[in-house]
């Protein structure tokens, strides 16, 4: 084909890195619908956010670290409030509900984000530590930034797989029914495992959020298209299931970074083919539960 | 008359048999209950004979045509409806409309043109379906609206406004006071006539008041079947369901 | 006073029932009266939109996040086909109406394999293809930067008549002229056979099928419906603006409108053209002051989710319905 090997490794790298971010994305998303079954359409912006706090963080402490302790706990909180302010009246009422309400508040957030900091957006420069490349058997070099990124990542799914698998609480939430007779009677307050699910979703969106700063910069748009590449994510992978996350998120990652190098066109066409196809014939992805919602 | 039969009809959740080897007989114009306890079958029979569901294994034969394996719609087309335990009615719709989509059910739904209003005929067999069932004063109350008592009476109209040959009914008397389950017996009495009806039913006053016949599930098969004097005295039924429960 | 109330109630409930006249008259006055032709325009054609959208929504009960689809195509196959082609003017329309149509068959029938949130990512998916596709093939689409210098024109029949349509007044009742007919069609459509299954399915699907319903193939005629008037708002559009972009393909372009139709009262009959009427002005009035327009619609809009869903109409026929069994009770 004529392209060389150490480009498509590269490539394959780039795609792992962006990958992550689908991942971390995904997987909030998904416990989000899987326990709630609320669709978080304002996931993108939560992650937008993410990233604009990022930048606060730095202006105001100049550390980049600081802000990834500060960033998720923010944004999770935040998740929390918008959960008990607002998803929560809606619950059991008509299943579009919880679809709008979070479509009208990214709508919100965006704007908001746009008033305070203007539409420009603005760079974001990886922490000093991270600036470099490494270099892989001589053959290429790949920025450390990213080979962070996949860490962090690879660590946050660990922990988060062992607190689903581990815990009491975990399992609560991997058995998937927001109002289960069998939790009430063992007289657990559901309403705080609501809580904690969509905080946990959207501290996940602003961790994705600071880490992919550096990698793409700062807009208030940055959510938009990343909202509806992570339903394909959730889609494909099967909304509710962990693994199906992390496995498509990897996919995807690849499918974007490899179609950039081979046809660049075709790839986002490609992708709500997947998501369509997924759909249609197995809608609960590859690994989610069957007749969720049909 | 034969009018609806089944034969060996099965039907397997995972490795549970909720219906199990259930044949079954219904005369023409017969009124026939199906008791049983708790998760005996008997919704799933109904399912499984009104095409909500299909038979893992069995046949069904309605009307002299061979049903098995029909999906829901044709299967109501065929003249086979079915009255709710759980109310399942088109709440902001008035309560004259519930019935008229029912009885409009049996014409074309394509028809983009015609007004609906000026169909006489639709609208008078809705009127009477209304009639019979003693709701025609409240047509203009939106159905949600209604009463529970009148929620159940609703039901029933809507399942006899598409004109069934058979009426699967299922607990009527849910939820209903002493005096409103007088109303419904005298109700199902009237609306038999020219009608086949299986009932299922937890009230034993009312199942022996109604019944031409009964049949008897238990964990998904029939033990046992006759008329109501037959089934008060089996041992078996007495047994497992009856069982000091006084008829 | 009495009597006073008896006539106000029997106006009101003539009203109700034969809804086109008034707002007829009320679209008849809004150029005259609107800061400039072009908005009432635009408040129409979104309207008619809305009306497409509403349909499916509103009268059906499914939530359609795609949209943008069927306008985009509308607007595309009219403006290629002036661009290309020496044809008419209501030939350009049509065409933008049929090409919208044969993309509501094909996708509404296969999104309609689904239900719930599954059928609204299924709408949201072809959408998107659409879009990139549009972004892709730049020989036909113009790809970001759209179809420029679309050709205007008359509203013609040879031998016969030829008229200039385009200065703001003439356009806007020439664009007036379709919803009027749209509005009549609606009308005709809700109160048919058909019309009434709909709403039947809208209200409790399993029982529509229960009574024998084919409840998916009404559900894709009402798809199919729905999407005729969202192309046929996009030719208007594409007319209007004298431009196509890839924007009205994108999903945000959906999303507008399932906010309109909210906003106006989804499943009411004014519904669609108020809510429109609502973003048009709110958006040109508010963006006289700030060009965050959205901090004012974004609260507006979930604020009316939770506490008034049935949307503006929706709450005043609510309000009318309690007037109304009032002043029959006085009568």
């Amino acid at each position: 084909m004529g392209i060389p090997f150490n480009i498509l490794i590269f490539q394959i790298f780039t795609g792992l890195a962006l990958g992550t971010i689908f991942i971390l994305l995904a997987i909030g998303l998904s416990l989000i619908f899987g326990l709630l079954t609320v669709v978080n359409f304002a996931h993108g912006a939560f992650y937008m956010w993410g990233a604009y706090a990022a930048l606060l963080c730095m202006s105001c402490f100049g550390n980049f670290w600081i802000g990834l302790i500060i960033v998720p706990a923010a944004l999770g909180s935040a998740g929390m409030a918008v959960e008990y302010l607002l998803i929560r009246r809606v619950y059991g009422l008509n299943p579009d509900y919880p679809l709008l309400l979070t479509f009208g508040l990214s709508l919100i957030m965006i704007e908001v984000v746009r008033m305070v900091f203007g539409t420009a957006g603005y760079p974001f420069d990886a922490p000093a530590l991270l600036r470099g490349s490494i270099n892989f058997f001589n053959l290429f070099s790949f920025p450390s930034y990213r080979i962070f990124v996949m860490a962090v990542t690879a660590a946050v799914i660990i922990c988060l797989w062992l607190f689903l698998e581990k815990t009491n609480v975990g399992l609560i939430i991997r058995g998937g029914t927001r109002d289960s007779e069998m939790v009430r009677a063992l007289g657990i307050d559901i309403s705080k495992i609501w809580l904690l699910v969509f905080g946990i979703g959207t501290s996940l969106a602003g961790l994705a959020g600071i880490l992919s700063a550096p990698m793409r910069g700062v807009y208030p748009e940055m959510g938009i298209a990343m909202l509806v590449e992570c339903f394909v994510v959730t889609v494909v992978g099967g909304m509710g299931s962990l693994k199906g996350a992390v496995i498509s998120g990897l996919l995807l990652g690849q499918v974007v970074s490899l179609s950039a190098l081979f046809a660049p066109a075709m790839s986002n066409i490609v992708i709500f083919i997947a998501m369509a196809f997924v759909l249609l014939i197995r809608p609960s992805g590859l690994f989610g539960v069957s007749g969720l919602l049909e | 008359m034969e009018i609806l039969r089944t034969e060996k009809v099965t039907k397997w959740f995972g490795g549970l048999s909720a219906v199990l080897d259930v044949d079954l007989t219904l005369e023409k114009h017969e009124i026939q209950s199906i008791i049983g306890p708790n998760g005996a079958g008997k919704s799933t029979l109904f399912r499984l004979i009104n095409g909500e569901m299909q038979p893992s294994s069995g046949n069904i034969w309605f009307n002299g045509e061979y049903i098995t394996g029909m999906n829901q719609a044709s299967v109501s087309l065929k003249g086979i409806a079915m009255s709710y335990q759980i109310t399942n009615i088109f709440p902001k719709l008035s309560t004259f409309e519930n019935v008229r989509l029912a009885v409009q059910s049996r014409k074309t739904a394509y028809n983009l043109w015609s007004k609906s209003e000026s169909d006489v005929a639709v609208n008078g067999k809705a009127g009477d379906t209304l009639k019979i069932t003693g709701l025609y004063g409240k047509k203009d109350v939106l159905a949600g609206n209604l009463s529970y008592g009148d929620k159940r009476r609703l039901e029933i109209a809507i399942a006899i406004g598409s004109k069934p040959i058979l009426l699967l009914m299922d607990e009527p008397t849910s939820g209903l006071s002493p005096v409103e389950t007088n109303e419904m017996v005298a109700l199902v009495k009237r609306i038999a006539k020219g009608l086949s009806v299986i009932l299922v039913e937890h009230k034993m006053k009312v199942v022996m008041d109604l019944s031409d016949k009964i049949t008897v599930l238990h964990q998904g098969r029939v033990i046992a079947r006759g008329d109501p004097g037959r089934i008060r005295e089996d041992e078996t039924v007495r047994r497992v369901y009856l069982g000091g429960v006084r008829v | 006073m009495k009597m006073n109330g008896l006539n106000f109630g029997k106006t009101i409930n003539w009203l109700a029932g034969n809804p086109i006249p008034l707002i007829v008259g009320v679209l008849v006055i809004v150029p005259f009266v609107s800061p400039y032709k072009a908005l009432a325009t635009q408040m129409v054609i979104l309207g008619l939109f809305a009306l497409g959208y509403n349909m499916i929504y509103g009268y059906t009960g499914l939530l359609s996040f795609g949209h943008a689809a069927y306008f985009g195509l509308g607007a595309y196959a009219t403006g290629i086909v002036l661009i290309r082609t020496d044809c008419s003017l209501l030939t350009a329309i049509g065409t933008g109406v049929f090409v919208a149509f044969v993309g509501a068959c094909i996708f509404g029938f296969l999104c309609l394999r689904r239900r719930g949130i599954y059928f609204a990512l299924l709408t949201l998916a072809f959408a998107q293809m659409l879009y990139f596709t549009a972004n892709v093939w730049e020989s036909v689409t113009g790809g970001e930067t759209g179809l420029r210098h679309i050709p205007h024109p008359p509203l013609a029949i040879p031998g016969l008549f030829s008229v200039d349509i385009y200065a703001p007044t003439r356009f806007y009742f020439f664009v007036l002229a379709f919803a009027v007919i749209a509005l009549l069609l609606l009308k005709r459509i809700l109160e048919s056979p058909f019309g009434k299954a709909l709403q039947g399915i809208r209200e409790n699907e399993k029982r529509a099928k229960a009574l024998g319903y084919n409840t998916n193939r009404i559900k894709w005629l009402s798809f199919v419906l729905s999407g005729i008037f969202s192309g046929l708002a996009g030719a208007l559009y594409t007319l209007h603006i004298g431009f196509v972009g890839i924007d009205e393909l994108y999903w945000e372009t959906s999303g507008r409108i399932l906010m309109m139709t909210l906003l106006g009262g989804a499943g009411t009959f004014f519904g669609p053209f108020i809510g429109a009427g609502i973003f048009v002005y709110l958006e040109d009035i508010i963006s006289g002051f700030t060009r965050y327009w959205m901090i004012v619609l974004g609260p507006i809009f979930v604020l009316s989710v939770l506490f008034f869903p049935q949307g503006v109409w929706g709450t005043v026929r609510l309000f009318l319905d309690r007037f109304k069994k009032v002043s029959l009770k006085e009568g």
